[in-house]
């Protein structure tokens, strides 16, 4: 399980000539039960990325604290790491290294031995159908080749966690699908996925339980169904704007 | 450190970058080639200039004689040479046809040799025919003389002009420097692309966010990171350094041409070299990995690194300014490698400037390696989250009051090495250029940086309770401190008669022509800039962290220290002690400015009116000084009690 709790950070930023603090994320607590999938949603400049960075402990919280499976961030870093994956959507690969290396190397990194690194890699490749480019610079491959690379990448430590933010975004329909199609066999696994998106339609579809955030704050958190239900809306999206009020910017 | 997870790490990054066919050409191809080209450039420029006909033919107008056809024939062996009459006009056709490339015309007893300056074996025969000239005038004037009966050889030798040579030149003077030119910058720049391409454009790409996600400690990180661009940067030194020894082994002839007399390479060159290499990619990496990181954008970083490229361009043409380098130029950074570089060639090393290189090298290095893992420590800097635009004077909630103490000691040094470059750059020749330049340098910097790390520089330059009494109060507590200052130093001299000459030096570098130059340039300038840094900026960040005490007590010493010898360092360190309690009482730099300027002028003033110069000796000094210490702390008394009642209430 992960604990959000009282997580606030602040960011400097300049605002007309004046400089100011920014909190792109004020004082969030949440708490993902193992094995669901947990929607973070929100409109750009909401916090997302942010949330899920520090919830991968790529950035640290200000304040507040966030723990997994009880441990914390500052003591077990290492040893929290080694259970999540993260893929950004924005996140780009070395292009000059072919897919095997990079998971020859990211297994290593994950301290993986060697006789197991191997048939685990096999395995990916077989699974994500990778055989036909796996020794391609990255460099030279399609999007949707890369976005499977992205994902075997993920899958090499045999995470508890994936982390996974706006993944989907500026993807074409098939190559956002293999992300999808990943999330759902994942969670057949047992395993437990945080997602972020803006895209409701995709959220609805696939996430147990969701979270919206709005300038840095939690506005609601439960399951699409009551939220649809509370807000009297057959959709996510009109659900949104019913819970978020007058209060988005445009 | 887990080195399997740093092994893995290199593994990426070496990859990445070296199967990149651009990066290919610059790392080992280029090193590879640069010398042989260059040296063959230079060769085939200086065979071209050099080219001499077999049979060097020339027209002239007059009759030659038959001595001269005799005179001429004794250099059959060497050169042979055809001579056509015409008169001047078919002459000047046949050398425009270009038939002729050399012709001579006598107009009374002067002789006229035309040649073609774009025709580089014109030039080359046209030295020779002129040369051959000279030794028939030579030997036509011996004759005469001897008709008349004198001896013209005796008159000839009866002195002799002959240079020595005392330092022992291996090579020709531009050779060295130009090999220590391009190994720099060779160097340097593999190193400017390596450190874009493993941190910039890791941020770019959005890579980094994916490493930091990852299972590996900050240290782990740092260590694959620098390993990288050092091993990288070395290897294309290693490089460069076989190319050019190699082309130093098999080009002796070219040389020899190029002016180099004898070549020996030695055992001890080429070991120095080596270290010299590895050094200064040592150096260069945690240079350049602390200051790329910062930069969003490969854009951003190239906009950023291009005046440090011009700076390390600079600085490693400091040989060819024909500067040699002294033991303090030996802990300069870049540019005791450079010179170094150039000495090991051209003149003998002294042992002691090679040990004093390669150890302030190591130290700058691994004082680099800690600001390094400083900064990559930083969240803002590893995401550019920061968005506070450097020059912003708008006082904002965020913006911090002062640097850390750490921060300003290394712009300390920053300044300090400034200073040392342009004093050994400009002492001897342009000395008002100098004296400009140090306080424009000191105040360009502070503000840079103040700007930079977004200091509020206002609450440290406004005028806090200034009051005229107060003022007056300081001004007593200065007199004595004065004094006190002037009474040590004079005794320190007496006991260490060295530190005079040293400082004699200085002051006698010092003499200005002109009074108000000499104000402007020793007494308005520093105070300002130098208040502003010592007190304004260093001062500042001690004392948040420190305590008033130790703050007053460490600015002085940095103040002394930058003063670059014993005499007046020791008088600055404690005329900086009453600055910073000044600085310290009022919060603002400007009495201290006045404080400084009265100081420095009244010095410039005393060298122009000597009567002026307050010299006390026996009884009256050390009366003086007890007067002046009863004085201090009676102000210091009153200061405290009074003012600060006041201030408070």
């Amino acid at each position: 399980m992960i604990e959000v709790k009282n997580v606030k950070k602040r960011f400097i930023k300049n605002v007309g000539k004046k400089a100011e603090e920014i909190y792109a994320v004020n004082d969030i607590s949440f708490n993902v039960p193992d094995g669901t999938i947990y929607g973070v949603l929100g409109q750009n400049g909401a916090g997302k990325t942010t949330l899920l960075r520090m919830m991968s402990g790529i950035m640290s919280p200000t304040e507040g604290s966030i723990k997994v499976d009880d441990r914390s961030y500052k003591k077990h870093a290492e040893l929290i790491k080694k259970d999540i994956s993260y893929l950004s959507g924005n996140t780009k690969l070395y292009e000059n290294i072919t897919p095997t290396e990079l998971l020859y190397i990211f297994g290593n990194i994950y301290e993986i031995d060697k006789e197991k690194l191997e048939k685990r890699i096999k395995e990916i490749i077989k699974l994500l159908n990778m055989e036909s480019f796996k020794d391609n610079k990255i460099g030279n491959l399609s999007t949707g080749q890369i976005q499977r690379t992205n994902i075997a990448r993920c899958f090499i430590n045999d995470p508890k966690y994936y982390i996974l933010d706006e993944a989907t975004s500026g993807l074409d329909v098939v190559s956002s699908q293999i992300i999808i199609d990943f999330i759902k066999e994942e969670k057949k696994h047992g395993k437990t996925i945080i997602y972020s998106t803006h895209y409701m339609e995709e959220a609805e579809n696939i996430c147990d339980e969701v979270l919206f955030i709005n300038h840095g704050k939690v506005i609601c958190e439960s399951t699409p169904e009551k939220i649809k239900k509370e807000t009297k809306t057959t959709n996510l999206r009109d659900a949104f704007f019913e819970v978020v009020g007058g209060n988005y910017e445009n | 450190m887990r080195i399997k997870v740093v092994l893995a790490l290199l593994k990426k990054e070496f990859l990445n970058i070296i199967r990149d066919r651009k990066s290919f050409i610059t790392m080992i191809l280029l090193p590879l080639l640069m010398f042989p080209i260059l040296i063959g450039i230079m060769s085939l420029m200086i065979t071209m200039f050099s080219h001499v006909d077999d049979t060097i033919k020339f027209g002239v107008n007059y009759e030659v004689s038959d001595e001269f056809k005799d005179f001429v024939d004794n250099y059959s062996d060497i050169y042979k040479f055809e001579i056509v009459y015409e008169d001047n006009e078919t002459l000047k056709e046949m050398f425009d046809e270009e038939e002729l490339g050399i012709y001579i015309l006598k107009e009374d007893n002067e002789y006229l040799i035309h040649y073609d300056a774009n025709n580089t074996s014109s030039i080359a025969n046209s030295s020779i025919v002129q040369d051959i000239y000279e030794d028939y005038k030579q030997e036509y004037v011996a004759n005469v003389l001897e008709n008349q009966g004198v001896n013209y050889q005796e008159i000839l030798d009866s002195f002799k002009i002959t240079f020595v040579q005392e330092s022992i030149t291996e090579m020709g003077s531009l050779v060295p420097s130009m090999i220590s030119m391009v190994l720099t910058m060779m160097i340097s720049s593999v190193c400017f692309s390596v450190a874009i391409e493993i941190t910039t454009s890791e941020k770019e790409k959005g890579t980094l966010e994916t490493l930091l996600s990852l299972p590996i400690k900050k240290s782990e990180l740092i260590t694959s990171k620098y390993l990288t661009v050092f091993t990288l940067s070395a290897l294309s030194g290693f490089l460069t350094y076989i190319s050019l020894f190699g082309t130093l082994f098999f080009a002796k002839d070219t040389l020899a041409m190029l002016g180099v007399v004898s070549l020996d390479i030695s055992g001890k060159v080429l070991a120095i070299y080596f270290v010299s290499i590895i050094l200064l990619a040592l150096l260069f990496s945690g240079l350049l990995l602390s200051i790329t990181i910062f930069s969003k954008n490969l854009k951003e970083a190239q906009n950023t690194l291009y005046p440090l490229e011009l700076l390390v361009a600079f600085i490693s043409m400091l040989p060819m300014f024909g500067i040699t380098g002294s033991m303090k130029s030996a802990l300069i950074p870049f540019a005791n490698i450079a010179l170094l570089f150039n000495n090991a060639l051209s003149t003998n090393v002294d042992g002691l400037f090679v040990f004093l290189t390669f150890a302030s090298t190591i130290v700058y290095s691994v004082v680099l390696i800690f600001i390094v893992s400083k900064i990559y420590n930083q969240e803002d800097v590893l995401f550019s989250t920061n968005s506070l635009k450097y020059l912003s004077f708008k006082k904002g909630k965020i913006s911090r009051d002062c640097l850390s103490p750490l921060a300003s000691l290394v712009v300390g040094i920053i300044i300090y090495l400034l200073a040392t470059y342009f004093t050994l750059l400009f002492a001897t020749s342009s000395l008002y250029f100098l004296l400009a330049i140090m306080p424009i340098t000191i105040l360009f910097v502070s503000i840079f940086v103040c700007l930079l790390s977004q200091i509020n520089i206002k609450k440290s330059i406004k005028f806090n309770g200034f009051s005229v009494k107060r003022f007056i109060c300081l001004i007593f507590l200065f007199l004595g401190t004065y004094i006190i200052s002037n009474t040590i130093t004079n005794i320190i001299v007496s006991m260490f008669p060295s530190t005079l000459e040293q400082f004699s030096q200085v002051s006698d570098m010092l003499n200005v022509d002109n009074l108000w130059l000499g104000i402007l340039l020793i007494a308005i300038l520093p105070a300002i800039a130098e208040e502003f840094f010592f007190r304004g900026i260093v001062l500042t960040s001690f004392k948040k962290k420190y305590g008033a005490v130790i703050a007053i007590i460490a600015s002085a010493l940095i103040f002394g220290i930058y003063h670059m010898n014993w005499v007046q360092g020791i008088n600055a360190f404690i005329v900086g002690l009453a600055l910073g309690y000044i600085y310290v009482k009022t919060g603002s730099i400007y009495p201290t400015i006045i404080i400084h300027f009265i100081n420095n002028a009244y010095g410039v003033l005393c060298e122009f009116y000597p009567s002026l110069a307050f010299e006390p000796s026996g009884h009256v000094l050390y009366i003086l000084l007890i007067v002046s210490l009863i004085v201090v702390i009676a102000t210091l008394y009153i200061s405290e009690t009074k003012f600060i009642d006041k201030k408070t209430s």
